[in-house]
């Protein structure tokens, strides 16, 4: 499911503090990004059309069903069939080469790939 | 006969419109932009004052009876407000809904503005070209592709964008959408909506150039500059002006250029299709404009002359010149719907080979997979072309029989002089 970037801010909120309740991420994310309540109400409306968000009784409450796995995911493969022709290698490759990893992270992922095997 | 005195002064008005664009014609490229940006604001102050409260008054005084011209009228006025109203507010509920910029060199230029207004810059990753929304609390909203370590580029759109806001050239862009609500029956208020709204960009260009004097090559400003960007307030932006939209090109347009609103190899294929279409069109055209004419007075008898308030002389005017007038103006209608849907088409096809020219000037990677609002046009978007395109040929005969003729032999004469 593609998320725009306006779904992913109320999503992102959602991921990080479990169930809301709508108001309270109106209030939040006036604070935070300056949005109406009838805006924040209309981006989570969209959410739950979508079937990223699930409302709950009483009080609106919403319940976030995707993860943000699902998300990533959904994000990486996009990028990997867009510009690496679906060639999920040839990203890992070309991240190792542009020295975007430290050295750390090449040991963390040695490891994830000597666990996988 | 109020009927009698709102044509009057749609005719005065339409002369206006008409001289205005006559010396638009020999001096746009002489005078100060801004020259015309104030002509039109007379125009419009004319238009939605002086001419529209008779309007209005007919209106009242024919409220009673059951169906008139005036009904239409408002029936238009009406379409067209909610037609308007609607695009704007679906587009309106996006653009709030767009996140705070976190760049360094956007933030820091907007310390050094001088506005009384608060002014913000924000982002979204719903649109693709930088626009303006809000009159009081103004709103700069960039796509989130912009390049945003491309201090220039930005600096450039950033400056072009306050340029309009402190011109508030949106509350001029709001009054010529409801002068053309109230005239909407009027086609050189459509007319003079299209150049107004041309003009605007081109007070703003000149007023941006202004600022950079000196410090950057004109020539590269302006291809950064006639990114054409879109304001929140008109819908109608015809956005073929600055850039040549025929077809799949791209290009931006120069000075001599402009007038005609296409490249120059471009013309040549255009003029290719006219010549097809002329034939067609005019033929059509003729044949409608024959019928109304021969059988206006039958259908007057019919309909009953109780209902038609006008004698015969004056209705079979008024019965050809109507479908005419309203004919001709579903032409714009289908074309616009053409332009949007070919532009996009075509847009993808570039993005996914890189060569937009525009994208690349401002550092903008558009998502080709989303297409603007998330509307892309597929299989049922050409053959919709189709229909339309088949649907125009129709029903704007009449319409090309006077505007195609003269666009022909502006095109040919222009190709003529390119050549020689």
């Amino acid at each position: 499911m593609k998320l725009f970037d306006a779904e992913l801010k109320i999503m992102e909120i959602l991921w990080k503090e479990g169930d809301l309740t709508a108001k309270y991420i109106a209030e939040i994310l006036n604070k935070q990004i300056g949005w109406s309540k009838t805006t924040t109400y209309t981006m989570i409306k969209r959410c739950i059309d979508k079937g990223a968000i699930e409302r709950r009784e009483p009080n609106f409450i919403c319940h976030p069903l995707v993860t943000i796995n699902d998300a990533r995911e959904y994000e990486t493969t996009e990028l990997i069939n867009k510009m690496y022709n679906g060639a999920a290698d040839q990203l890992v490759a070309s991240m190792l080469g542009s020295q975007l990893l430290s050295k750390e992270e090449i040991e963390r992922l040695k490891q994830v790939i000597r666990d996988l095997e | 006969m109020v009927h009698m005195s709102v044509l009057q002064m749609s005719i005065s008005a339409a002369v206006l419109i008409l001289t205005i664009v006559i010396i638009r014609s020999f001096t746009i490229h002489k005078l100060p932009k801004i020259t015309f940006v104030i002509l039109w604001a007379v125009v419009l102050f004319c238009l939605l004052i002086l001419f529209s409260i008779p309007l209005f008054n007919a209106a009242l005084q024919i409220a009673g009876s059951v169906f008139t011209i005036t009904t239409v009228w408002v029936i238009g006025v009406l379409a067209f407000a909610f037609f308007f109203g609607g695009t704007h507010f679906r587009y309106r509920r996006e653009y709030c809904a767009s996140l705070p910029v976190d760049c360094d060199t956007a933030h820091k230029w907007l310390k050094e503005q001088e506005l009384m207004r608060s002014l913000q810059i924000r982002q979204s990753d719903r649109i693709k070209l930088p626009l303006t929304y809000g009159i009081l609390k103004p709103v700069i909203l960039l796509p989130k592709t912009t390049d945003w370590q491309n201090e220039i580029s930005l600096h450039y759109v950033l400056t072009h964008e306050l340029v309009h806001i402190k011109h508030f050239d949106i509350i001029i862009k709001w009054l010529l959408v409801l002068a053309l609500c109230i005239h909407w029956f009027n086609p050189l208020v459509w007319v003079m909506y299209v150049f107004a709204n041309r003009d605007i960009e081109l007070s703003c260009d000149e007023a941006v150039v202004k600022v950079f004097e000196g410090r950057l090559n004109p020539a590269y400003a302006l291809a950064i500059m006639r990114l054409e960007e879109k304001e929140a307030a008109p819908m109608f932006n015809i956005q073929s002006f600055d850039r040549c939209t025929f077809e799949y090109c791209r290009k931006f347009l120069k000075e001599d250029e402009k007038t005609i609103g296409i490249c120059r190899d471009c013309a040549e294929i255009r003029v290719l299709g006219y010549s097809k279409m002329f034939r067609f069109r005019s033929i059509i055209g003729g044949v409608i404009i024959g019928f109304v004419f021969l059988f206006a007075p039958f259908l007057n008898q019919v309909l009953g002359l109780s209902i038609w308030p006008f004698d015969s002389i004056v209705s079979i005017g008024f019965i050809g010149v109507i479908p005419l007038i309203i004919l001709c103006y579903l032409l714009p209608f289908a074309r616009k719907v053409k332009l949007e849907t070919i532009m996009g088409y075509f847009q993808q096809k570039l993005d996914s080979r890189g060569e937009d020219i525009g994208s690349l000037a401002l550092g903008i990677q558009p998502d080709s997979a989303r297409g603007r609002f998330g509307a892309s046009p597929d299989v049922y978007g050409r053959v919709g072309i189709t229909v339309i395109e088949l649907f125009a040929s129709f029903i704007s005969g009449p319409f090309f029989f006077v505007y195609g003729i003269y666009k022909y032999r502006q095109l040919t004469a222009y190709i003529k002089g390119y050549r020689s």
